[in-house]
């Protein structure tokens, strides 16, 4: 298990140029990237295979996987294609699946708002859901005002884990017909999350929040527009909230 | 459905994407979460 490490172990700009300094953030967002590559990759080589296998064209297919990067949201809209779905509902369903990015970039964008608004959209567009469980390791939200290896860091990740998942998506849907579903090939994908995910219970409260986000995102599977995965996040947060503010009150 | 709701389809995707990814970071200050929640 990888120790959690905190800005203050990162280079400081008195001993690194700059530009130095960014190089080697980067280099460590793709290190702490790394681990999660195959499962990134096996996601997008699954959701490729569904793209395919759910009447889109290969241009079609290439089209959603490189604009719409977002594997969720494509999976839901997936089956709504098939039944004929009303383009705007299709639309509510996936802003529905995609609004736990909002409360993720709560957390990411404050770190970038001396950048201009071009680089700051580019940089939300690539902030998927990895983002949120390694830049907070390096850059907590105490390190808000301190710049240096921010914008390295956030690119090693996003980068890594873009090509990652368009690599697997593109040969998803090459090979859509080649790879049997009984591989159960997105499994593997779910097993490399859960290693991310497991470092980052640090605390009681964390692990509460995991445990309520958990059983809620269980209870809550089969409800509308995905509605669960919002649920158990905002239910997960509160729990985590309650029990810090409780444990720090004991103290 | 056709080819051409397919596309538009995709293009609506990417909409939403684009708006749940990069509205806080187009606009950081206009909704502050208080330090609790933010740190939750």
């Amino acid at each position: 298990m990888e120790k959690i490490e905190s800005s203050s172990s990162f280079p400081q700009s008195a001993s690194l140029s700059p530009s130095k300094l960014e190089k080697q953030a980067f280099a460590d967002g793709f290190r702490l990237t790394a681990p999660t590559l195959a499962g990134t990759f096996a996601w997008g080589l699954v959701t490729g295979m569904a793209m395919l296998k759910s009447g889109l064209t290969i241009s079609q297919a290439l089209g959603m996987t490189l604009l719409v990067f977002a594997g969720s949201a494509q999976m839901s809209a997936l089956p709504m294609i098939v039944a004929h779905a009303p383009i705007l509902m299709i639309f509510a369903t996936a802003i529905m699946v995609n609004l736990r990015f909002v409360i993720f970039s709560f957390v990411i964008g404050p770190h970038f708002t001396h950048l201009n608004w071009r680089k700051r959209m580019w940089l939300g567009y690539f902030s998927a859901d990895l983002m949120i469980a390694l830049f907070p390791r390096r850059f907590p939200s105490e390190t808000l005002r301190q710049p240096q290896g921010k914008l390295g860091l956030f690119y090693g990740i996003a980068y890594s884990n873009w090509l990652a998942w368009q690599v697997g998506s593109i040969l998803g849907i090459i090979g859509a017909s080649q790879i049997p579903q009984s591989w159960g090939i997105g499994f593997a994908g779910t097993l490399a999350l859960l290693a991310i995910l497991v470092p980052l219970i640090i605390n009681n409260a964390a692990a509460v929040g995991v445990a309520v986000a958990g059983v809620i995102g269980i209870v809550g599977y089969h409800l509308p527009y995905k509605l669960g995965v919002l649920l158990a996040i905002t239910a997960g947060m509160m729990a985590a909230m309650m029990v810090d503010t409780h444990l720090k009150d004991a103290q | 459905m056709s080819n051409i709701e397919i596309w538009i389809t995709i293009a609506v995707l990417t909409l939403a994407t684009v708006i749940t990814r990069c509205a806080v970071f187009m606009f950081p200050n206009a909704v502050k979460l208080p330090p609790k929640v933010q740190h939750a």
